[in-house]
Formats: structure tokens, sequence, C-alpha cells
């Protein structure tokens, strides 16, 4: 645990528009929370690098919607394919061929 | 990768067997191969030509797989091979992606141009949200291919960015500044027919 977590997030929370000294409060700065934006996005961020990024798009009023702007993208993306499926006419061919390459294999 | 209970790999059983399995674990990414397949060739012909060519040649290659690995990126690793080959035998050139290499995905990430335009009259995109599902895919489809691949594994079918590095045989750093790109590309143009349909006001104009 670090020490000062309690601290971070009481300076943290009065931050209003773009944070340029990130590291007076502990807070990571703008550029570096949108740097991390898509990585953060995609949960392909380490724990304690994540936990920054959420930590500072909680508090930032300039972050919070753009990060929500890029969420909602994604968001649209990922709902878009839900429906393609393979044809039930083209699993039968597959099964077919696969049962009959598998009898005729060797034995 | 947990390996809890460690049972010794069964002795090579028959073929029946390695059917038995390869039907386990490999044909229920089918549909996942099928939409993937249909965003590569971009025709339900195509795609099926595709899948059918990708599962016999896993199939063939089932005892190359590694049990416990995931099963969905292997298929989607022949599927995109089986798609070059033909594509190569075919003749027909693709655009090719430009790439400076200095171009990091972290200095992309920062600018967010479509953000910038529409951030007045809709500040948290839900302008996204309103446009069709037929008009997103429409729009995957125009993307540059390697850029649509990228977009297609991660965003469609939800791919860590080293699954998808080994499908398309590229560094970690590559795929993402190709996701970002591309993303950044569909994002203009969903904008646009957003702007064009009026979910949004046209801002963009000013362009
Ligand atoms: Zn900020």
């Amino acid at each position: 645990m670090k020490p000062f977590d309690s601290l971070r997030k009481l300076f943290g929370a009065i931050g209003g528009g773009e944070n340029r000294h990130g590291a007076d409060n502990g807070m990571i700065s703008c550029d570096e929370a949108k740097t991390r934006l898509f990585e953060f996005l995609d949960g392909e961020l380490p724990e304690i690098s994540h936990a920054e990024v959420e930590r500072h798009v909680e508090v930032c009023k300039a972050c919070y919607p753009r990060f929500q702007f890029e969420r909602h993208f994604l968001d649209a993306l990922q709902a878009a394919e839900e429906r393609g499926t393979a044809s039930p006419e083209l699993r039968d061919r597959i099964l077919k061929v696969l049962a009959e390459e598998g009898a005729n294999g060797s034995s | 990768m947990t390996s809890e209970n460690e049972d010794p790999p069964p002795a090579t059983g028959g073929d029946s067997v390695h059917r038995v399995s390869f039907i386990d674990e490999a044909i229920p990414h089918m549909d996942a191969v099928y939409r993937f397949a249909l965003r590569l060739t971009g025709t339900q012909d195509g795609a099926e030509d595709l899948v059918q060519d990708t599962f016999f040649r896993a199939f063939r290659a089932w005892d190359q797989y590694t049990p416990g690995t995931r099963c969905k990126s292997w298929l989607f690793t022949i599927c995109r091979n089986v798609f070059l080959r033909q594509r190569e035998r075919r003749q027909r050139h693709d655009e090719i992606v430009q790439e400076t290499a200095k171009e990091d995905a972290a200095s992309l990430s920062r600018e967010a141009p479509v953000f910038a335009a529409s951030k007045d009259s809709d500040p948290e995109g839900d302008f996204f949200n309103s446009i069709v599902d037929e008009e997103i895919i429409a729009a995957i489809d125009e993307l540059p291919s390697e850029y649509k691949m990228a977009v297609v594994l991660s965003d469609l079918e939800g791919l860590s960015y080293n699954e998808i590095a080994e499908i398309m045989e590229i560094p970690v750093g590559t795929v993402k500044s190709r996701l970002f790109r591309g993303r950044r590309q569909l994002q203009k143009r969903l904008h646009e027919y957003a702007v064009e349909m009026g979910y949004l006001s046209g801002t963009a104009g000013d362009r």
C-alpha cells in the first residue's frame, strides 16, 4: 500500500480543469492519461497504471468526456457485430467432410 | 493459463478421438471465424469458402495445436494465412499501409479530431449509438485491410494485443498503432455519416 493514497485522493478530487501539474498532487497529468487512453479501455494496462488512469478520469472534468467518447465508440463497434453466424449449411458441409476425413485417415 | 489438473496428454488414440476433440474445441468458434472471414473477403460466398478452407486446414494440423492455448486465436491465424495466400494467388493488390515508424500509438491517442469536432454538440459521443449496425460494418469494410484486421480482431472479437500480434505476425507496438489509426479513420467516417443523417449538427463543415 502506498502511504499517501488517501491524501492523493483528496487532492485529486479538487482538480477541475486540465491538470498539468500532475506530480504535485499525486495524480497523473491529462497528457499521461490520454496517452494510455486506449490501452486503459482495452484492459491492457498493468494494474497500477490502470488504477492511475481510472482515478484521473473519475475526477478530471477535462478528460472524462473524452474517455466516454471513446468508450461509446468502442461499445458501438462491439454491438454492431453480434449477429453474424455461419449458416447451418456451411456447418453441415464442414462436419460432413471432417467425418469423412476422419474415417478415411490412417487405421 | 492455469494448469489445474495436469492430466497427461492422451496417447494418440486414433482418428475418432482426434476428430472428437477437434469438434469439441474448434467447431464452436465457427461463427467467430465466419465473421472474421466475412470482414476479410467482403462477400458471403468468399467468407464461406475461406471458413471451409480454414477448418479443413486446421483439422489436418490439429496435432500441432497446443491444448490450453486459445483455440480461437489459432483458428484466426490459419484463417488469415489462408486468406493472404488466396489473395496472392488472385494477384489482387490491396492498398499498402504506409507506416511511419516514429509515430507511436501513445502520441496517436493524445489527439482526437472527431472528438474535437463534435464535443460542443455531443460531448460524450452518444451519436455513435444512433448509427445503425450496417453502417458501422460498412465503415469497417472501407478500412485498409491491415487496419481492418486489427480493428476486427480487437473491437469485434475481443482479442488481446498479444494475440493480435501473433495472428498478424507484427510487434505489439505495431498492433497498437494500426488499431488506433484504424479507429480514428473509422470515427471520421462515422462522424461524417452522423452529420449527414442529422444525428449531429453539421459543425464538421468548417474543415
Ligand atoms: Zn485530465
